[in-house]
């Protein structure tokens, strides 16, 4: 790993490629559930979808265990943006799960707004099993739409 | 039924004392939780009572408010006591307990929830520069109390109240069995009492107090007045905290100071885990993640994850923050903890249309859902997928 010593005051685009205008790559975290959105990406591969690969796939059982502090730490450590996605309302394999997920990142767009971190780096889809096109579509989308809102601050500067 | 207790010597804490030790006598309840000087220092905690001779050195109304006794009730009743247990909560401490049954960590069956409107609190360097100056150790207490409930205060008069104090919009009681009604009442003739559940007649009853007593002429109103100040403050306070902790850069600098203690935690009534995640091996971090993130930025701050701590423990009380405020008052960094916390919470719950405290009967938001609700928020927005 290049060891790359910077002051936080100097963390600016400028010094850093992967954040300047065009060039800008943002890294997206999505917590993706197994029975559906697990398994439509993994159709978007065998299909031979090609998605950015700006896109950090963390499998998970189910949303509904998606706790509110798992999106607070991939913010903080630098995440520009977030995605939850799960089964279709009806279709959760634990029943009521991503019901409860869909309070949860309700909550989470209520605070981190306040924070200057946008609602819009944090979504909430749901693409089942079946939809692996759906999938790779949705990815495209949200880093097209990350490029253009920009870097998150604490990818920018070190949080506390 | 609203009963009169006519004041006796023209003090209330001497009225209330003996009302307290007649629940005991009349054998109305077994116990009761009242605060109460520890050794004759300024300093009060809820004390379990159940001796009707120990009433001396309680201090029903006061500016002193050190522990909310919302999880103290909760181990109170986690389990049947076999024991009615009287218990004089602010209406900050009785929210709190009512957002804890809602978590089965404890119950209403063996409790009678005895409220009133809010003495108020200071903070801590205000309350011992208060207490110093009263006779005894402590403050000129029926003097506090005529100022608190004669003109009510926000930050007028020498003592300005706790900030938490000053935004709280429900000084009230609400959910309680008993309510003591003070604000506007004649404190030297009585103090009027409201009994509001089947379980507080009883209690009166009981006490032989008669249905001849009225709420305050003034009262209302003067709630009225006070709720729409404290309105006003909370707006006020909002705006500074978007300011003071709208961004990143600022969210650290408002935390600076965070020694990653977390008395907040440890203090707050409605921070509910039974074990935090922040004891657990989960922020135990490899020697090697701390160099990497070094690496990153030059620098780390040891001890670190103090704003995910801050973060977490916001979204986790999100919908429940009380707005007691005993968080600021345990930071020994002095950081207004509440004043962020309230702010955030207060318009976060709106989401969920939620209330703290409100309503035994209404669950908490994030223990429920319904099958068609907040549709807006899923999806990538109105744009199609390209």
């Amino acid at each position: 790993m290049t060891q790359t010593v910077m002051e936080p005051s100097q963390a600016s685009p400028a010094k850093n490629p992967s954040l300047a205008g065009d060039a800008f790559e943002p890294v997206l975290i999505a917590f993706v559930c197994n029975w559906c959105t697990y398994t439509a990406a993994d159709l978007a591969g065998t299909s031979r979808l090609t998605y950015p690969d700006n896109v950090r796939l963390v499998r998970v059982m189910c949303t509904g265990m998606v706790d509110p502090q798992y999106v607070i730490k991939a913010f903080l450590e630098g995440a520009d943006a977030v995605l939850v996605s799960g089964c279709h309302p009806g279709d959760c394999h634990y029943i009521n799960g991503n019901y409860k997920a869909r309070r949860r990142i309700l909550l989470l767009k209520q605070i981190l707004p306040r924070f200057g971190i946008d609602a819009k780096r944090l979504r909430l889809t749901w693409i089942g099993a079946s939809d692996g096109i759906e999938f790779a579509q949705t990815m495209t989308r949200f880093v097209k739409d990350i490029k253009e809102i920009g870097p998150c601050q604490a990818r920018l500067q070190p949080v506390i | 039924m609203i009963a009169s207790i006519q004041t006796k010597n023209q003090s209330i804490t001497r009225t209330l004392q003996d009302f307290f030790a007649d629940l005991l006598k009349t054998g109305a309840v077994d116990a009761v939780l009242v605060p109460s000087r520890i050794s004759k220092s300024p300093y009060v905690k809820p004390c379990l009572i159940t001796s009707a001779d120990q009433m001396d050195q309680t201090v029903p109304l006061g500016p002193g408010f050190f522990v909310n006794a919302g999880p103290m009730v909760s181990r109170l009743t986690r389990t049947r006591a076999d024991a009615t247990i009287g218990v004089w909560l602010r209406p900050c401490e009785v929210r709190a307990f009512v957002e804890l049954t809602k978590l089965r960590q404890g119950g209403r069956q063996d409790v009678i929830i005895l409220s009133m409107d809010c003495p108020m609190a200071l903070s801590r360097k205000d309350y011992e520069d208060w207490a110093a100056q009263g006779e005894g150790g402590l403050g000129d207490v029926d003097k506090w109390i005529h100022t608190v409930y004669q003109k009510p205060v926000t930050k007028a008069d020498a003592w300005p109240v706790a900030r938490a104090c000053q935004v709280c919009e429900s000084p009230y009681p609400v959910n309680a069995d008993v309510s003591v009604m003070l604000m506007g009442a004649d404190l030297d003739k009585e103090i009027p009492v409201r009994a509001d559940t089947e379980k507080g007649e009883k209690l009166l009853a009981a006490l032989d107090l008669t249905d001849n007593g009225q709420e305050p002429a003034q009262r209302k109103a003067m709630l009225a007045d006070l709720t729409a100040d404290r309105t006003a403050a909370f707006q006020a306070m909002d705006e500074e905290m978007l300011v003071r902790t709208g961004s990143i850069d600022a969210l650290n600098r408002f935390f600076s100071a965070c020694v990653n203690c977390y008395n907040c935690r440890s203090v707050c009534p409605v921070c509910y885990c039974k074990e935090c995640v922040f004891n657990t091996d989960a922020v135990a971090y490899a020697p090697a993640q701390y160099l990497s993130w070094a690496d990153k930025w030059g620098q780390v701050p040891m001890p670190n994850d103090t704003v995910f701590f801050h973060l977490t423990r916001l979204a986790h009380i999100g919908c429940t923050c009380v707005g007691c405020g005993q968080c600021t008052l345990a930071c020994p960094s002095q950081i207004p903890v509440a004043d962020l916390f309230i702010s955030v919470t207060r318009n976060v719950r709106k989401a969920f249309d939620y209330v703290p405290g409100r309503d035994d009967a209404e669950a908490l938001p994030l223990s429920v859902f319904q099958e068609s609700e907040f549709t807006d928020i899923v999806g990538m927005g109105n744009k199609e997928v390209t």
